[in-house]
């Protein structure tokens, strides 16, 4: 029932991207992310669009998973292809429908703005795509850590963004255990009038509830059992490293930004 | 109810990079009124199975036959559903799915959504409890209030109560105390007899499946991936069932040993306690002639 849901969002597979370090791919985010603010005419769109497939293919994750991870957003980039097609007033009148005149300009806008939102989209995937959650959150956490002595607690939020996720794929596996427990005792999760339906929810929540709780209560006691206490003095066992090609990789993208700032109108 | 797998495979995850076949057309049939067990070593994919017996999960491909029903991977779930009456399963860890706040209540879920008649079912479930073992007094107590053993019980005294035909058990037992895993096993053997239904064991324990099964049937590798057949027949291939990572039971196991050490012992199936009274026996008289 629940078997479909692709855990996490990390596809296994070996890429240039995939090797890179997870903080320079979340450096290279960040900038790609204003990036992308700087095309604003028809050539920088273009290199844009252009990056964009480029990253894509090299990553060597199958598309739909892209698909998938646009799907969502396809209303609000559709929804703001129509604003910006019946509301900017330039260029030559196309057409009109119920008393608004397209102009071509307006299309033009529309079809920019979407680029603009689509590109923005997929380069988010591609981090979470070609990065495990754990390097994920160490990246994450590196980022934090000057922000220590401001009080912000940098090891323990990255301990819980990495027990959660690593929580995940296990609370799914329970979940669907007992909604096919609760099924094969007759519970039917699709149909039936609102008071069956409500304690077939209850059937469903109570027990993930349950295990829960126990499963955070028994994770305590371990890691209470192996003398964790905190974040003072820990070393990693996996340590993150800079490499040569994470100092390529981000000078390839402030070259992005470069080609970008040059062909924009301004 | 008779029960066939016709080239039956399944896959999780499909069309993922997570993939996973669990059961690469598996061939096999139990029999109307059989107490067949189900053995296999982790992973093997005796739960995928279970599962689809009663329309948990539809065949990647091949079919399943209960009765007259067919399940494949078009069945509609209406059909689905109604198969499902008629068949009671007891997972792995029964106790998590427990969520009423009293065990009344929890045990009254499965008949009142399978649309069977509640009331006259509420004066069977002291009776259901005393059968596996629980005095009637927990009726109105919360089961988080119980014990583990004591709520694995419930759950499947609540299972009971929905007077499946065909019952199956996946590893009912298991982590339950060696007096307590045999009393389990018992009362849910003799509901078989009694009740004439079709049951199905899967358990890891060789010689749970010797003691109770008319039938076992051996999940092993993908190169031939289901084997079936009468215990004594099953148990009698030692060296392929440690090939797979199974052992025949123990005395199983030193009765074909002493067996081909000459030994006269005619009945290698026997149960344990019988077993040892035929080896002291035959000792004792080995003794006598020197
Ligand atoms: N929900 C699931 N999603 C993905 N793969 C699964 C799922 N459930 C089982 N599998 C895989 O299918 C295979 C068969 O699993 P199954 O649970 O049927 O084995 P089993 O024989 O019951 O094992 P055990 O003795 O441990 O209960 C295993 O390799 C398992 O990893
Ligand atoms: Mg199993």
């Amino acid at each position: 029932m629940l078997q479909n849901i692709v855990i996490g969002q990390y596809i296994p597979v070996d890429s240039p991207l995939h090797r890179l370090d997870s903080r320079a791919k979340i450096l290279c985010l960040l900038a790609l992310a204003v990036i992308v603010f700087l095309a604003n005419e028809f050539w920088s769109y273009t290199a844009l669009v252009t990056t964009v497939i480029l990253f894509v293919v090299l990553s060597r994750v199958p598309l739909k998973f892209f698909l998938k991870g646009l799907l969502p957003i396809f209303i609000l980039i559709i929804f703001t292809f129509f604003l910006h097609a019946f509301f900017t007033n330039e260029g030559a009148v196309l057409f009109s429908v119920l008393g608004f005149s397209v102009y071509s300009g307006g299309i033009e806008q529309g079809v920019y703005i979407s680029v603009r939102i689509g590109s923005l989209v997929v380069f988010a995937s591609l981090l979470t795509l070609t990065t495990t959650p754990i390097d994920l959150t160490d990246g994450f956490e590196s980022f934090l850590r000057p922000f220590k002595r401001f009080g912000l607690p940098a090891h323990e939020m990255a301990l819980m963004m990495s027990i959660s996720i690593r929580l995940i794929p296990t609370l799914l596996l329970e979940a669907d255990r007992i909604l096919k427990a609760q099924a094969a005792r007759g519970a039917d999760f699709a149909k039936g009038s609102l008071r069956t339906r409500l304690e077939t929810l209850t059937a469903f929540i109570i027990p993930l509830f349950v295990r829960s709780f126990k499963r955070a209560e028994d994770m305590a006691t371990a890691m209470d059992a192996r003398g964790y206490r905190g974040g003072e003095g820990r070393t990693k066992l996996r340590v993150l490293k800079w490499r040569a090609r994470d100092t390529i990789a981000c000078i390839i993208v402030a070259g992005v930004g470069v080609v970008l700032a040059l062909l924009r109108d301004f | 109810m008779h029960i066939a797998f016709q080239n039956v495979s399944y896959s999780y995850m499909i069309g993922s990079p997570f993939e996973k076949q669990a059961l690469a057309s598996v061939n096999a049939h139990i029999s109307s009124g059989s107490f067949t067990g189900v053995v296999g070593s982790t992973g093997s994919g005796k739960s995928t199975l279970m599962q689809l017996i009663n329309g948990l999960l539809l065949p990647t491909s091949g079919e399943v036959q209960l009765g007259d029903a067919r399940l494949h991977r078009k069945t509609k779930r209406k059909e689905v559903k109604q198969m499902r009456k008629k068949i009671g399963m007891v997972f792995q860890y029964p106790e998590h799915q427990l969520f009423g706040s009293t065990v009344e209540e929890d045990m009254l879920f499965g008949p009142r959504h399978l649309g069977m008649d509640v009331n006259s079912i509420r004066k069977r479930l002291p009776a259901l409890l005393d059968i596996v073992g629980i005095g009637e007094d927990v009726l109105p107590v919360s089961p988080f209030s119980l014990s583990g053993g004591q709520m694995r019980r419930i759950a499947i005294a609540g299972v009971l109560a929905t007077d499946p035909e065909v019952l199956i058990l996946d590893e009912p037992a298991a982590s339950l105390d060696p007096a307590g895993h045999r009393a389990l096993l018992d009362v849910l053997k003799t509901w078989h007899d009694e009740r004439g239904l079709t049951s199905i064991l899967v358990t890891h324990d060789m010689e749970d499946a010797a003691r109770y099964a008319d039938d076992i049937i051996v999940m092993g590798p993908a190169e031939k991936p289901v084997t079936s057949g009468p215990p004594a027949e099953v148990f009698r291939q030692v060296e392929w069932l440690s090939d797979i990572g199974l052992a025949a039971p123990p005395s199983i196991r030193i009765a074909h040993a002493l067996q081909s050490a000459g030994w006269d012992i005619r009945d290698t199936l026997l149960e344990p306690e019988a077993m040892a009274a035929v080896v002291a026996n035959q000792w004792t008289r080995g003794k006598k002639e020197g």
